[in-house]
């Protein structure tokens, strides 16, 4: 039987002015699943990954992540949880410009071990890890790897975001816009380059696009529609 | 890859502007050290104007004042005391050595002063040491003249040269005891004391260029030529001040009480340490004020690194909110800007005394020339080093505001911030 990654019930999110904006009467999400939640700008698909991520506390609701209540954490606890078992990937601008490819991949497993003794366990370092991963991303020029990440196109930054999110093997993966930046050829590439490595590492995919044209490449489709009380939901 | 190395990394990515304040909050480490460095030095050169001496004897007005003329040959006695009294409490059983000291003449802006030979055999200062002859012997004859080392430089002396030396201070239109030339026979080493600015005769000398005058002038009618003078035997009456040297500390207290009781004429005997310490508490204004300025212009460093790394912070956000998607706590966060600012201000620290310590080097030996003050390149003192943990303490404690900043930014801002 597949297990559950991420439920959530009943979740209703206002900002702090009082102004609903997000509610989720019910949403499920098995191991390995790869959903694909549309909305467009405004909707709160940021929010959504905010809630997800443990960064924003909901008004109410049950939000549970590998059987983690995050009702239940501290923020301490919530930061060390993320680190551990989520990889993000922003829209674009989300890699160190000051630090090499290498490094901005292997960073995340300097801020949790259980990322890191993940990587060393599949690839024998961490280094080794995230060669890897870039290799498999289409990324083979190896003296790239040195180079600052701010010489690097707009779609290299990006195979080298989804490395970063990918090594140490998270549980779940959530991607924000990745491909919005991207031309069309460039978009389809990384997208199956993404998707096949969430398959090879075994992760929970959720993408958040307001791009319809992905749709076709998962199996599982959401959308963020406005709901009655002036929100979204979902 | 830890925390400093991305401290590193990210400062060596903005480094222009970080370099100008490590210029800046370095430049102010100089300036702290230096004028600690400068006022240490210039206590210890003082303090050590005379050494060995125990009392120090004139006409009866204040410790300072007796202090400047008869060391510092600054202002002048209120009165002479007479060569008897000198004789009489010389001859105190106590007494190992005494030099007569008669001031009042000088040559174009130098003192003169009148002593006997004891001075260059007693006479100490800074670590005990005695007067050394760069050139020449002490005087002899009676128109003999040693200078100081920068009375020489100054006027460009050597041995043999004619000296006149006029009534009075100054160095203009005084009236010229020209009747009588010097010869100088001895040029001392530089001390680094008032020494340095003086020309030394023989009290014998002092009476002869002053036998044919009375009251301050030259008695019309009366002249007394050198020829003659040599022939007479000339006996000083009275002197400006003496120092005493004495075979055992514990009975200064002992001779200063008699002295001070003296029948004969009104004198006074003072400790030269204590009274040294007294002047210098009278300048510790001065030495205060330098301080507290040095102490603000550090102040000011440390508020521009606060701004500089406050003004960052908004263009770090994202820089921030990357680290946080990638698992940074704030916890870290506040780290980073802390050993940021800690970083430049120990850089900073470093670097100062570094140039310092060049400056010193390369400056001494000027100082040396223009102000007569030797600057020992030595290390710091407890004190200083204390200083240094002051400023990069306070550097680091900089750092805690953008740091607290940042954290409650990331909190707020989460990890999903778009620019």
């Amino acid at each position: 039987m597949k297990k559950l990654a991420v439920t959530i019930d009943d979740l209703l999110f206002k900002w702090g002015d009082g102004t609903p904006c997000l509610t989720i009467p019910k949403f499920q999400l098995y191991h390995g699943e790869k959903v694909f939640i549309k909305g467009p700008s405004g909707s709160g698909k940021s929010t959504l990954l905010n809630i997800l991520g443990g960064v924003l506390a909901p008004e109410h609701g049950d939000i549970k992540v590998l059987g983690h209540d995050y009702a239940l954490m501290k923020m301490s606890q919530l930061d060390k949880f993320r680190a551990d078992h989520i990889g993000f990937i922003f829209q674009q601008f989300n890699l160190l410009p000051f630090l090499s490819l290498l490094e901005n991949v292997c960073l995340p497993c300097r801020f949790s071990s259980t990322r890191r003794a993940r990587a060393i366990d599949e690839f024998g370092s961490v280094e080794q890890g995230a060669e890897a991963l870039l290799k498999r991303l289409g990324l083979m020029d190896k003296h790239l790897y040195q180079q600052n990440a701010a010489a690097l196109s707009v779609g290299q930054q990006q195979r080298v975001s989804a490395a970063r999110a990918i090594l140490g093997s998270p549980e779940i993966i959530i991607a924000d816009e990745p491909t919005s930046a991207l031309d069309v050829d460039a978009r389809d590439q990384f997208l199956a380059l993404l998707l096949s490595q969430c398959e090879l590492s075994g992760s929970t995919l959720i993408f958040v696009s307001h791009d319809s044209a992905l749709e076709h490449h998962f199996s599982q489709k959401l959308r963020l529609t406005p709901s009655s009380n002036g929100g979204y939901s979902l | 890859m830890t925390l400093f190395h991305l401290t590193w990394k990210s400062f060596l990515n903005r480094k222009a502007t970080l370099l100008m304040m490590l210029l800046s909050i370095s430049m102010s480490v100089v300036l702290l050290l230096g004028v600690d460095i400068i006022r240490q030095q210039a206590k210890e050169g003082f303090s050590s104007t005379v050494s060995s001496t125990d009392l120090i004897v004139g006409a009866r007005s204040g410790q300072i004042n007796l202090l400047l003329y008869s060391v510092f040959h600054i202002g002048n006695a209120t009165n002479n005391i007479t060569w008897k009294s000198y004789e009489n409490i010389s001859q105190d059983a106590n007494v190992k050595w005494s030099i007569p000291l008669s001031l009042g003449d000088s040559h174009r802006g130098f003192r003169v002063l009148g002593t006997s030979s004891a001075y260059f055999e007693h006479y100490r200062y800074g670590a005990k040491q005695p007067l050394a002859f760069s050139q020449g012997r002490g005087f002899e004859g009676l128109f003999d003249v040693v200078i100081g080392a920068e009375v020489a430089k100054k006027l460009g002396y050597n041995l043999g040269s004619p000296v006149v030396i006029a009534h009075g201070m100054g160095s203009a239109s005084l009236m010229k005891h020209d009747d009588k030339p010097f010869n100088v026979v001895g040029i001392l080493k530089p001390t680094g004391t008032p020494v340095d600015n003086t020309l030394i005769v023989s009290l014998e000398a002092i009476e002869a260029i002053h036998v044919d005058w009375q009251s301050g002038v030259q008695l019309p009618g009366s002249k007394v030529t050198a020829e003659q003078v040599l022939k007479m035997k000339l006996k000083p009456k009275q002197i400006t001040a003496f120092m005493l040297g004495l075979n055992s500390r514990l009975s200064t207290f002992h001779l200063q009480r008699k002295i001070n009781q003296y029948r004969n004429e009104p004198l006074m005997a003072i400790l030269p340490g204590l009274a040294l310490q007294e002047l210098w508490g009278m300048f510790s204004f001065v030495e205060k004020t330098l301080f507290a300025i040095s102490g603000l212009v550090v102040v000011s460093g440390v508020l521009g690194l606060l701004a500089l790394l406050l003004s960052s912070l908004n263009e770090r956000r994202r820089e921030m909110a990357i680290l946080r998607s990638v698992g940074a706590r704030p916890i870290h966060i506040l780290t980073l800007l802390i050993l940021e600012s800690l970083l430049v201000t120990l850089l900073s620290v470093l670097l100062g005394i570094g140039v310092l310590y060049l400056v010193m080097l390369y400056a001494s030996p000027l100082i040396q020339d223009q102000f007569g003050v030797r600057l020992a390149v030595q290390g710091l003192s407890l004190w200083q080093w204390q200083l240094v943990g002051m400023v990069v303490a306070a550097g680091s404690l900089a750092g805690l505001v953008p740091g607290y900043r940042a954290y409650r930014n990331s909190l707020a801002d989460g990890m999903s911030i778009k620019l």
